[in-house]
């Protein structure tokens, strides 16, 4: 099979989450794209960078100019990041390629696939070149060693394609910052249920010095704002305590998470990966565990 | 305008849906309301439905029915500390046509009883409530309404079928004297085994599963345990007395745990895999406690009219609900026909259950839950029948065999059984069960 | 649409909203069965925008028979067409689109703006609403968390990007330029049906399209040969910054040394936080 690529699409010159996983995985190939893709390119892992300073995200006209640039490329791989994922069905399209999306890892022709937000995974073949899009955080990635050779594309994209137009880009809230800075994070998930069980989590959180944090099914439901999701659409984390409350762990809330030193995962199915990943598992009601918790710390109300 | 149809049916347990099918099926206009996403989305119950009620509503439902094992095996097993005296009954008849009990899923069961209403013409409408009676000034049930915008729907009869603590019964005036001592909490168990395991464990062929209906082993509080076999999971559990376990202080989850470590049961849930764990209130005061089941315009079925066996070592409740919900729509069909759906033009409905099971066994089991439920059946007879089977199966050479009447006189001073109450407890057990 | 109104569409997918997976064998067993939460607030954004710019709304779904349970839930909400393509449950997210798009496009009046979920429950890929833009030749927007219907044709939406951030789109769809848009479970819900609806919705009748016989050539190169649970792999962990070689060994070794066996155990809630408390005090969280 002929040489793999990762494309990166860059705002502003910011990576988006996975953009060094998926670099890593295509053996150090990059095409970057979008707007400031040469101050984003030195903080990449790779020996080869292909850059097309394309401006403002417009992924139905972004696809039609990169595609050219890719088709020499047997495996195409992006980062299963929002950008990513937009992106990666119009180049598929483009090239006429399969795309298998949500890769947690890339054997040549053999690709894995999680399913079900990572609870399954599939092993599939395909026969010549593809499109990937690989689940943040799956893998990791080492820094870069030493230069990559750059080589700058010109490239200009259609500005009456049909895209939508970008008004504005609002930052993370500054209130993700103590979440992302935390050293000890104590996160629901849908095992908990209500704004109560949440409101009684913060204050647990609180009292054991830990922020609170919780996955995209709660902050979904509105028991606790967006700026406290964590993981690949959410705040990326890297505390020593991650204690989790009825949390299933799916790739895309792990890949939030750096390499925490403790974890403690409370969950009633032992077999779920947040409880693979634990140091302590414990098998209970979550609910129930965080009454009697709140009992013994004395923050029963509010 | 409010929607209109001959009888709405509220709940889409075994009750509403047989009561849905057997009014769609005489050409009625039927409505069946159940407020779960799908009928037995959020239904439990131990596990297995004695299903001979059925022959005559789906004939040869045993070709159709969600089944997972039919039961060709059944024990009565008494528990004390460490010890267990078993009545183990195979019948290999059971395991063929026309079958006697099966486990099941209720999920399954359910939607699939559900479905055959459907078919027979009803209107099933799920993820709806029903949230009050529609009542005249005089008292007069003609319809009910639930949590959808213009939600209110008339009906000639209403049939609630809404399982335990009915609170259309309730406001229907038809509960007067409710107390929370004619409840019972049943909670179990599902864990997860490789059927083989299943199968190598209880002695079982392919298709065939066991039951064992468990009289001590929770630990004081009265009540029974439970363990039936799905095709791949068991179910374990109790069924325990409100106010006993109240009283006692603990919580269901360490029964069941006691109850699983007991070395009786323990082999047969050794590796299950929790995958379900779920509680349920039950009605268990039988006759005594037994709401009306008719007033102007409503009939009541099922749980809701606490038509349930659940004294310790029974547990049936759908074949009831399934032969009262019946029974009470062909009433109502007679009632419409005749046009007084009154009180007295629903009055057959009492009359119908009088002729069959479904009151007679309440009838002829109106003493068994005190029975069952008392302190003496609960502990002190199963430590006499455990210490007596000890004393008959220990060798005690180079002692001498005391024989049968001292055995027992030692195990009934031992276990503090004393005769007069045995003589009475057995003359109640046998007007119940003789 | 007799005089053939331009619409609003929803697209709906049947799928198990939830699955059971065997953690050994990764079998996997649906549980409950409709449409996902993402999907149904795709339908309510739909009706939205149907209300608000005076268009009817066609629910559409790709799969078999059984499939047309959601229909039936978008016509007691208030969809006024339904339509299938008859296909396999489990074809190809191309595939899909590809149905889906031919048989939007192909419908009287015309699409101006489609309603997808951002991703389904089971293949989560998402990649079904980009790949229906490049069919349809249409604008997408996808990942949406808030959608603002402005006057005919015109909508302001919120999309999230990683970490935390969000931006704001301006998307304009006309009827032969139509926009899709994917959006989360985030914000909406789908309003509750009267009773009345609930009941007309069970006649309402479902026009049925037969879908492309095989799947999209590119597709058809791709073969699953495993299905397992997930297992994570080794991660690539960066190298300790401290300065001497000895400091980064210690960094590196130190955290896992300190590690001890996972431990997992089954207690009450009682007992468990108990267990938990003593945890943190061991490792130093508590004092
Ligand atoms: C493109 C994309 C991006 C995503 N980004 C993110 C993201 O950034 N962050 C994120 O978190 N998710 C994200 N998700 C969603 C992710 O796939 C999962 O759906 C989500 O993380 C699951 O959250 P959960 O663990 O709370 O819920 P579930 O997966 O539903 O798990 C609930 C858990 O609680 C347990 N439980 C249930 N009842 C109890 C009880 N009484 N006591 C104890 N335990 C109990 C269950 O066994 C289960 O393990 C993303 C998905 C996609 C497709
Ligand atoms: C632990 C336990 C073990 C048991 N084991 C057995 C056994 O092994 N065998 C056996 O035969 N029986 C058993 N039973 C008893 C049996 O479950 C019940 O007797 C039986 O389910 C009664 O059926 P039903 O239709 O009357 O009520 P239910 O099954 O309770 O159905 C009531 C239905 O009404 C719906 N509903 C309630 N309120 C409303 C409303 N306001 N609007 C709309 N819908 C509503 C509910 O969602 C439900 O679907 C057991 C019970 C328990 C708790
Ligand atoms: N078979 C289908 N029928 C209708 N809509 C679908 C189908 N499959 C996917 N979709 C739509 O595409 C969205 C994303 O699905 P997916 O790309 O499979 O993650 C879903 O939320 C639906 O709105």
């Amino acid at each position: 099979m002929s040489e793999s690529i990762a494309v990166v699409p860059v705002r502003g010159g910011m990576l988006p989450v996975g953009a060094d996983e998926a670099v890593a995985e295509a053996g150090g190939v990059a095409l970057l794209a979008g707007s400031g893709v040469a101050k984003a390119a030195p903080e990449l892992p790779a020996v080869r960078v292909l850059t097309a300073e394309l401006g403002a995200p417009a992924f139905r006209a972004w696809a039609a100019v990169l595609a050219p640039a890719l088709a020499p490329y047997g495996a195409v791989l992006l980062p299963a990041s929002p950008d990513g994922r937009d992106l990666a069905p119009r180049l598929a399209a483009e090239l006429g390629r399969p795309l298998l999306a949500g890769a947690t890892e890339i054997r040549g022709a053999r690709v894995l696939v999680a399913r079900r937000g990572g609870l399954l995974v599939e092993e599939v073949e395909v026969e010549g070149p593809y499109l990937a899009t690989l689940q943040p955080g799956v893998r990791g990635a080492e820094p870069r060693s030493g230069e990559a050779e750059v080589t700058s594309l010109e490239l200009s994209v259609d500005p009456d394609s049909r895209d939508p137009y970008v008004v504005e880009e609002l930052p993370a809230d500054p209130a993700t910052m103590d979440l992302a800075e935390s050293s000890r994070i104590l996160a629901g998930g849908a095992g908990l249920s209500g704004a109560e069980d949440f409101e009684l989590l913060a204050r647990v959180a609180a009292a054991l010095g830990a922020a609170p944090g919780a996955t995209r099914v709660v902050t979904d439901q509105g028991w606790v704002p967006h700026e406290r999701q964590i993981g690949t659409t959410g705040v990326t984390v890297d505390p020593d305590l991650y204690v989790t409350l009825g949390i299933s762990g799916a790739v895309q809330h792990v890949a939030g998470l750096g390499t925490p030193r403790h974890v403690v995962s409370v969950n009633t199915d032992p077999s779920c990966p947040m409880m693979a990943m634990a140091d302590l598992a414990l098998v209970t009601d979550a609910p129930g565990l965080l009454r009697a918790l709140a009992r013994r710390l004395g923050v029963e109300d509010g | 305008m409010a929607e209109r149809f001959d009888v709405v049916v509220v709940g889409a347990g075994p009750a509403g849906s047989a009561a849905a099918l057997v009014a769609a099926r005489s050409g009625l206009s039927v409505l069946l309301l159940e407020r779960g996403p799908f009928p037995g989305a959020k239904n439990m119950f131990g596990g297995v439905v004695y299903c001979r009620i059925l022959d005559t509503l789906v004939p040869n439902w045993w070709t159709e029915a969600p089944v997972q094992r039919w039961v060709t095996r059944r024990q009565t097993m008494v528990l004390a500390d460490g010890q267990a005296l078993t009545v183990d009954f195979r019948n290999q008849n059971w395991g063929s046509e026309p079958y006697n009990g099966a486990t099941a899923y209720r999920a399954e069961f359910d939607a699939w009883l559900a479905s055959k209403a459907e078919e027979a013409g009803a209107t099933l409408v799920c993820s709806t409530t029903a949230t009050g009676l529609l009542t005249s000034e005089s008292g007069r049930v003609h319809g009910v309404r639930t949590d959808r915008p213009d939600g209110e729907v008339e009906a000639s009869v209403v049939i609630a079928c809404d399982g335990v603590n009915s609170f259309l019964a309730k406001e229907a005036g038809l509960y007067p004297n409710w107390s929370a001592d004619h409840y019972t909490v049943g909670v179990k168990e599902v864990l997860a085994l490789p059927s083989a395991a299943i199968e190598e464990r209880c002695g079982l062929g392919g298709d065939e599963g066991m039951d064992i209906e468990i009289l001590g082993g929770t630990g004081g509080v009265p009540g029974g345990g439970f363990f039936y076999t799905n095709r791949d999971t068991v179910a374990v559990g109790v069924v325990l007395s409100v106010a006993g376990l109240r009283d006692s202080g603990r919580r269901p989850e360490e029964i069941i745990a006691d109850l699983k470590a007991h070395p009786a049961i323990a082999p047969l849930v050794r590796g299950g895999e929790l995958v379900e764990f779920t509680a349920h209130t039950i009605p268990e005061a039988g006759l005594a406690g037994m709401p009306r089941t008719v007033g102007d315009g409503i009939l009541v079925a099922g749980d809701a009219a606490h038509l349930c066996l659940a004294a310790g070592i029974w547990l049936e409740g759908v074949n009831f609900a399934i032969g009262s919900g019946a029974f009470a729509a062909e009433t109502a069909v007679e009632a419409i026909r005749a046009g007084d759906t009154s009180a007295r033009g629903l009055a057959g409905y009492r009359r119908r259950m009088a002729n069959s099971f479904v009151l007679a066994d309440h009838k002829k089991l109106r003493h068994a839950p005190h029975l069952i439920l008392g302190e003496r059946a609960q502990t002190r007879y199963p430590r006499l029948i455990c210490q007596l089977a000890e004393q008959v199966f220990t060798i005690t050479n180079p002692d001498p065999k005391l024989g049968v009447r001292r055995w027992a006189r030692r195990a009934m001073r031992d276990s503090g059984v004393r005769l007069h109450e045995l003589a009475k407890d057995a003359w109640t057990g046998w007007r119940s069960f003789g | 649409m007799t005089e053939a109104s331009p619409f609003v569409a929803a697209a709906l997918k049947h799928v198990a909203v939830r699955a059971r997976v065997d953690p050994l064998t990764g079998e996997e067993s649906p549980e409950t069965w409709g449409a996902s939460d993402a999907d149904l607030a795709a339908l309510e954004w739909a009706l939205r925008l149907g209300e608000r710019w005076s268009m009817p709304v066609l629910a559409i779904t790709v799969g078999p028979s059984p499939a047309e349970t959601v229909l039936g839930t978008a016509a007691a909400a208030g969809a006024s067409h339904l339509v299938r393509v008859e296909m396999a449950g489990d074809a190809p997210s191309r595939s899909v689109a590809t149905a889906l798009a031919a048989a939007l496009a192909a419908y009287p009046g015309g699409p101006v703006v489609v309603c997808c979920g951002d991703a389904s429950p089971d293949r989560g890929s998402g990649s079904v609403p980009a790949f229906l833009a490049h069919e349809l030749g249409a604008t997408g927007a996808l990942g949406l968390v808030g959608i603002e219907p402005g006057e005919r044709g015109v909508l302001a939406a919120t999309r999230r990007l990683d970490r935390g951030r969000r931006e704001r789109l301006r998307v304009t769809a006309l009827a032969g330029a139509p926009a899709v848009l994917s959006v989360e479970a985030a914000g909406v819900r789908l309003r509750r049906a009267a009773l009345p609806a609930v009941l007309a919705a069970r006649d309402a009748p479902v026009e049925v399209i037969p879908g492309p016989a095989s799947r999209s050539e590119p597709e058809a190169r791709v073969r699953t040969v495993r299905r397992g649970p997930y297992r994570p792999r080794a991660k690539v962990l960066p190298a300790p910054a401290a300065a001497d070689p000895r400091a980064r060994i210690r960094a590196l070794a130190g955290g896992r040394a300190e590690r001890r066996t996972p431990q997992a155990l089954a207690l009450d809630p009682e007992q468990a936080a108990d267990h938990l408390l003593a945890y943190l005090r061991e490792t130093g969280y508590l004092s």
